[in-house]
């Protein structure tokens, strides 16, 4: 199990959990903001785009400098900044 | 039934169905959130009119941005019995959209399913059961492809078949159920990669992507330009010279030349002849400001801006700008109401509601109505600047984004609230439909013509009036010593000032006879862009971010301007 940044790029990922584990919170909040938006709201909208435990989705690119992380749900990209994205734990598919 | 309601998530093409619905061309792009408002349309359906609502999109009814608010109200302000809810699914995205559906049937509404995109289900391998999905969900399912009108023929005929669903989930087996019904209605064959997602793949890529938007922006730029100058030099100009110029030369000793009446319709005539740029008469410059020199500019602009929304590449530019917005403290989609201001500040304010907070909104409002001057003005500045080549313009526009950079650090700083991090889909790459692209730009030119045309003929009439009644020497008298010393213009370049909160184009415009050099145009163009929006865009600023956010950036917006154009006169 890892989180989003640590797994590896274009392989099928299952998603273990969403916005569990020590950086919950922290990892949930805006960079260069203050304050955080509530984890339930978070988890409510990565849920409405289809990222949820079970789910299964593709880590495309990650761009550098702190940047978004970019991965494919189903037939859809979808750009995630990287403190949401280390709080969605991956494990790699086994084939 | 007396109303429709277009439901669906962000970018499924309710704008296009809305289109086709009621023949109210509104913009439709290919980026989430390109409706913030609802608009509202009539359709005729069995002889009946029928009010149509384009709802913003939105992923849930627990809303989530402004926007998602609007759409919530909906649900709460109709009446079940007179509403039919027309849900538009992105038929290759079927999974995630259903959650929406179902959200849907569990309200009372009756609610009828359009597949859209029903043509890429088919590029991209995935055939759906519409008998069985139309079964399991127990409502009307129609495969619609909104921007040719297939499907909508099929849709006005069943409306009458629309009942409510008696089909109800519970909340925590929704994903569940989905899954069920995905299972049992669609199949995905292995397809290989297209040229499109090739494409998609390089401006995804770290490196690459960098380079390849690069390549656009340039080239975008590039096409303005060519475009912009083309009709002026080759359409705009020969037509004025060669066509107005002699009717005004025949009307102008009618009325004398010294007459009130000539300075205001025909202006001053320099050397003898009219030269569109400085007579500044309501028919000389004042047609040509904004038919000569500006018009061409707002065509090739949003040309080139509605090839980049509708083949979906503003949402991968945000994401690859996203760390360079964070430095203003808003997240890369905040790069969508900043090329939108390019054409015009108030589509620009209006389109900041796609960003979740306060603090973004607020911050994303300033920053662009102090910096990015809109098309109208880039064209007036070009007029004037031009003739120095890059070494005119350039000045401004880097003057303006260090100010879009250290204004907006300045906010982040301050501004309190929250900024989170970017969560946004990605649309897929779409070959726009160049009718309707040609369409879109259309509507936003004849919007130009309406809203901005008689704006700049009252503007030229004014500054007439103003110099006529003397109130431009006032001015100068009054506040031109402090003009003088600290931006280094002269005492009358205060009455732009003045027609700037007005139009800027005809701000920029009264600056071309005063004969400034090269270092005051570029203050002053500066200096204009920033010290204050005009009214189109102070009302919507006003209208969006209220008494006291206004009040702030507006301080912020002449403190800045007056520095930044005291630095300037240094430099220059």
């Amino acid at each position: 199990m890892m989180s989003l940044l640590e797994a590896r790029k274009n392989v099928p990922l299952i998603v273990k959990s969403v916005g569990e584990g020590k950086r919950d919170m922290a990892g949930m909040r805006g960079r260069g903001g203050r304050g955080g938006r509530g984890r339930g709201n978070w988890c409510r909208r990565f849920s409405n785009m289809g990222i949820r435990e079970g789910s299964i989705i593709n880590k495309v690119s990650m761009h550098p400098f702190f940047g978004p992380v970019v991965i494919r749900v189903g037939n859809c990209e979808i750009a995630v900044g990287r403190g949401m994205a280390s709080a969605i734990i991956v494990e790699e598919v086994n084939e | 039934m007396k109303r429709i309601l277009l439901f669906g998530n962000p970018n499924v093409g309710k704008s296009a169905i809305f289109t086709r619905l009621t023949g109210v061309r509104v913009i439709a792009s290919n980026y989430p959130g390109t409706t913030v408002e609802y608009l509202k349309g009539k359709t005729r359906i069995d002889g009946n009119d029928i009010e149509v609502i384009d709802v913003p999109g939105t992923y849930s009814l627990i809303p989530d941005s402004p926007a998602e608010e609007v759409a919530r109200k909906f649900i709460d302000e109709s009446n079940p019995k007179e509403t039919v809810i027309l849900n538009v699914v992105d038929s290759t995205n079927l999974e995630r959209n259903l959650n929406l559906t179902l959200q849907l049937l569990s309200t009372n509404f009756p609610v009828i399913v359009l597949l859209n995109f029903w043509d890429e289900t088919k590029h991209k391998g995935i055939s759906i059961d519409l008998k069985k999905m139309s079964k399991l969900l127990k409502i009307p399912v129609i495969p619609t492809i909104a921007i040719t009108g297939y499907g909508i023929q099929e849709l006005r005929e069943s409306f009458s078949k629309a009942v409510p669903s008696n089909l109800k989930v519970r909340e925590d087996d929704t994903w569940n159920f989905i899954g069920k019904i995905i299972k049992k209605v669609q199949i995905i064959e292995h397809h290989h990669h297209t040229f499109l997602q090739v494409l998609e793949d390089i401006s995804n890529h770290p490196v690459l992507g960098v380079v390849f938007a690069g390549v656009v922006l340039f080239l975008s730029f590039v096409i303005i330009r060519l475009i912009g100058e083309g009709l002026i030099g080759f359409v705009c100009e020969p037509i004025f010279e060669n066509l107005w110029t002699p009717v005004l030369m025949k009307f102008s000793p009618v009325l004398g030349e010294s007459s009130l009446l000539h300075k205001i319709l025909i202006g001053e005539l320099i050397g003898g002849k009219i030269d569109f740029y400085q007579s500044f008469g309501v028919l000389s410059t004042g047609l040509f400001i904004p038919i000569g020199a500006v018009l061409p500019y707002i065509i090739s602009f949003y040309f080139v801006l509605s090839i980049l929304e509708d083949t979906g590449y503003l949402p991968r530019l945000a994401v690859l700008m996203d760390r360079l917005m964070h430095q203003i403290g808003i997240h890369g989609m905040g790069i969508v109401p900043m090329f939108l201001a390019f054409g015009c500040n108030v589509p620009g304010v209006l389109a900041t509601r796609i960003m979740e907070t306060r603090r973004e909104r607020l911050i994303a409002a300033t920053v662009m109505s102090i910096s990015i001057p809109c098309m109208a003005q880039i064209a007036m500045i070009f007029g004037l600047l031009g003739k120095y080549g890059v070494k005119g313009i350039f000045p401004v526009f880097l003057s303006l984004f260090l100010v879009w950079i250290i204004v907006g650090k300045v906010m982040a700083k301050y501004v309190s609230g929250e900024s989170p991090e970017i969560f946004t889909e990605i649309p897929p790459y779409r070959i726009p439909y160049f009718k309707v692209l040609l369409k879109k730009v259309w509507l936003r030119v004849s919007w130009f013509l309406k809203e901005a045309l008689p704006f700049v003929l009252i503007g030229v009439l004014i500054v007439n009036l103003f110099y006529f009644f003397g109130f431009v020497d006032f001015l100068g008298k009054f506040f031109g010593s402090f003009l003088t010393r600290i931006l280094g213009l002269p005492p009358e370049a205060v009455a732009a000032l003045f027609i700037g909160f007005l139009r800027k184009d005809v701000a920029i415009g009264m600056l071309a006879p005063l004969g400034l050099s090269m270092g005051q145009l570029i203050t002053a163009s500066v200096v204009l862009t920033m010290y204050f929006p005009c009214v189109a865009t102070f009302v919507v600023l006003f209208k969006e971010l209220g008494f006291w956010d206004t009040l702030k950036a507006s301080v912020i917006m002449v403190s800045s301007a007056i520095f930044v154009g005291w630095i300037l006169n240094l430099i220059y």
